[in-house]
């Protein structure tokens, strides 16, 4: 019994801290958290807000164009048109291009351009109409550019969509605005 | 005896817990503003309405000569500047002039590379207009409205 008289003293008579230094632990535990928060939470959720909408502003960036009367395919070359949105701004960020041809079965090819990216008339190669030779190239703002893509000899494409690359290697594939190919008139 | 004690154990104050409760709504309110805020396309407007309405009034003619395209403002909507587009082969690029704004009745000249004779030309009319946040922007107006004239 004396031992636990003892035991309770003992208890009883232990200090804690302050109340002015547990008032200055927690404004200071405040401001650390505080500075944790600013440091790496803010940039952290704007990155991630960023990453998840930059594709917004692509949505229509490259639209099939119809003033060259193509969109089309003789034999097995399929000539596509591209024309860029006038956006300088969205375009200082566009790397490439992405065309997926589709087939009847719903079985897709991809094709993709990139600036100064070697073209080709082989099968399966794609070039720059009327300038064969010419490394091939993205349009611009506002441009148009025609380009040729030599199928192989099986391929039996019904549909086409364009998508842009960023140049951080993202490819902004969520419109799906799909163009019907159709034989080329002579 | 155990629920007695418990009672006597004091929480955070009512005020407190509006405090907190409120700033946590905030905090989540703007993180979904600014996420949200990323999917309303940004809007140009000029005379109170948008920008492209303008561009149906827009009234010019153009012709070319010696690599100078010039521009004369034949309406009441001001032209901020061109695109001028050069049809080559099967693909069109766009050359961007300097901004030189031409209200009616006058008329502007700009120098444009890379022509040769026999191109085909597509002039696009660019307006001014004001964005949401009232910044004052360029906005090329569509295929329909442009001009299409030959070297």
């Amino acid at each position: 019994m004396p031992r636990l008289f003892g035991l309770d003293n003992m208890i009883q008579s232990k200090r804690g801290i302050s109340d002015v230094v547990a008032t200055v632990l927690i404004m200071m535990i405040t401001i650390a958290a505080v500075a944790v928060i600013a440091g790496f939470i803010v940039p952290f959720v704007r990155n991630s807000l960023q990453k998840s909408t930059e594709c917004t502003a692509y949505k229509s960036y490259y639209t099939f164009d119809e003033s060259f009367g193509y969109n089309c395919y003789d034999e097995n070359t399929y000539s596509i048109s591209i024309k860029a949105s006038f956006e300088k701004a969205l375009a200082e960020n566009v790397g490439g291009i992405k065309i997926v041809f589709i087939d009847k079965s719903g079985a897709s090819k991809v094709v993709e351009i990139k600036n100064d990216s070697i073209s080709s008339q082989d099968e399966g190669g794609i070039s720059i109409k009327g300038s064969p030779l010419e490394n091939l190239r993205i349009p611009g703002p506002g441009g148009v550019i025609t380009y040729a893509y030599n199928a192989l000899a099986e391929e039996q494409f019904l549909s086409a969509e364009v998508y842009p690359i960023l140049k951080n290697g993202r490819i902004c594939a969520d419109s799906k605005e799909p163009i019907e190919l159709i034989a080329c008139r002579d | 005896m155990s629920i007695i004690k418990n009672m006597h154990k004091k929480a955070i104050s009512p005020v407190i817990a509006t405090v907190l409760l409120i700033s946590l709504v905030v905090v989540l309110a703007s993180i979904i503003f600014l996420w949200a805020r990323a999917f309303i396309p940004e809007t140009i407007q000029k005379f109170d309405s948008p920008i492209a309405d303008s561009c149906a009034s827009v009234v010019f003619e153009a012709s070319y000569s010696n690599g100078v395209v010039t521009i004369q403002n034949n309406g009441n909507v001001p032209i901020y500047s061109i695109q001028v587009g050069i049809k080559k082969g099967f693909s069109i690029e766009y050359n961007e002039v300097a901004p030189a704004t031409i209200v009616l009745g006058e008329m502007e000249r700009y120098e444009v590379s890379g022509i040769s004779a026999g191109d085909e030309l597509i002039i696009v009319p660019v307006l001014l207009g004001k964005t949401s946040s009232g910044e004052l922007k360029g906005y090329a107006c569509s295929d329909e409205n442009a001009k299409i004239i030959r070297a």
